[in-house]
């Protein structure tokens, strides 16, 4: 059954730190917004990127111990997840962009 | 001057025409429907130009109506595809963007129909109330282009700082914001002139210039956004590590 990403991540991030549901999922929306994605229509590749190069600053700003393991976590966890299981993303604007290029 | 103003006109049509006729092809081999719509809308675009210009450059006299209407037709007709190109790349799933996209159809569709039955068939009195609901269908509809692709480029340069965006895309996304805009400035240089068409029955020679200044302008974003040389594809990029070798590095 197709799985939210967003929520798939916010939960792992639950786990692996000592912040609670609605503190994750804020911090997740922070790094999110701070790399110019929205949480909807997420690819697993632009996740891991995010939780691996702007969250552990996210997560050091709320006072999170061990931030960089913690995010590592949960990067593995969405690599580690099946496709079957991530929503059939429709092509986002950038990749449109990029095609209408030619390239 | 005035009919150096209109071959400026024809060409910068000309190469409005031959950036969708590229687009178009491109659509062609991968499918692609944002791909269909955009062609669409820069060859309508590009020949609807060329109807509005030709007639004034070789003084066709009695075709000069039936020509500019046309024209008026055609390029009303091509904003229709930049609305829906518009609502698809960047707001699929909200509607109040569909809502929008009707909308200023309507509007077209209903300024053109109406100035038309009342006698002003090539769109130039701008005393006549329904030319203004034309004018805001043509109008509004690249406002939205240049914000969502100034918004665009916002997002697109914070993902570009960590390998998620290629700067090619950004620029891209900069190039047809900036289009929307001087499409607008253009729409509010025409109110001057058409107003001063309507009194002495000849486009003025300042408002003319500045127009031709923005259509440029629009040509020249277009070509850069869709058929940019690699020198400058080159530039941009400045040596950037590509999208795919950051990500699941």
């Amino acid at each position: 059954m197709p799985i939210e990403l967003f929520d798939f991540a916010a939960d792992h991030l639950e786990q692996h730190t000592s912040l609670d549901r609605l503190a994750a999922r804020g911090a997740l929306r922070l790094a999110l917004k701070a790399a110019g994605l929205a949480p909807n229509g997420l690819r697993v590749e632009q996740l891991r990127v995010v939780v691996e190069r702007v969250l552990p600053d996210e997560l050091e700003k709320c006072g999170v111990q061990r931030a960089q393991q913690a995010c590592a976590a949960v990067s593995l966890a969405l690599a580690n997840l099946p496709a079957s299981e991530q929503i059939a993303q429709s092509a986002d604007t950038d990749e449109i962009f990029r095609r209408l290029g030619g390239s | 001057m005035e009919s150096s103003s209109f071959i400026i006109e024809f060409l910068c049509g000309a190469i409005l025409f031959a950036v969708g006729v590229r687009v178009l092809k491109l659509a062609l081999r991968t499918g692609g429907r944002h791909a269909w719509l955009l062609g669409t809308y820069l060859a309508l675009s590009g020949i609807s130009y060329g109807f509005y210009s030709i007639p004034l450059i070789f003084d066709l006299g009695t075709l000069f109506t039936p020509l500019t209407f046309a024209g008026r037709v055609i390029y009303s007709i091509s904003v229709y595809f930049m609305l829906e190109f518009t609502r698809l790349a960047f707001r699929s799933k909200q509607v109040w963007a569909t809502a929008l996209v009707y909308a200023l159809m309507l509007s077209l569709t209903v300024g053109v129909s109406v100035s038309a039955i009342r006698g002003d068939w090539e769109g130039y009195g701008v005393s006549n109330p329904w030319f203004w609901c034309e004018w805001l269908g043509y109008t509004l509809g690249p406002l939205w282009v240049g914000i969502e692709g100034i918004l665009a480029l916002r997002n697109a340069r914070k993902r570009v700082r960590i390998g998620l965006c290629e700067p090619i895309v950004a620029n891209r996304y900069l190039l047809w914001g900036l289009f929307g805009i001087f499409q607008v400035c253009a729409s509010l240089v025409i109110v001057q002139m058409y107003a001063g068409y309507e009194t002495e029955h000849a486009f003025a020679f300042g408002p003319d210039l500045v127009l031709c200044g923005f259509e440029t302008l629009t040509a020249f974003m277009v070509w850069l956004a869709f058929c940019a040389p690699k020198l400058y594809r080159n530039w941009v990029a400045g040596g950037a590590p590509s999208v795919s070798s950051r990500i699941g590095s």
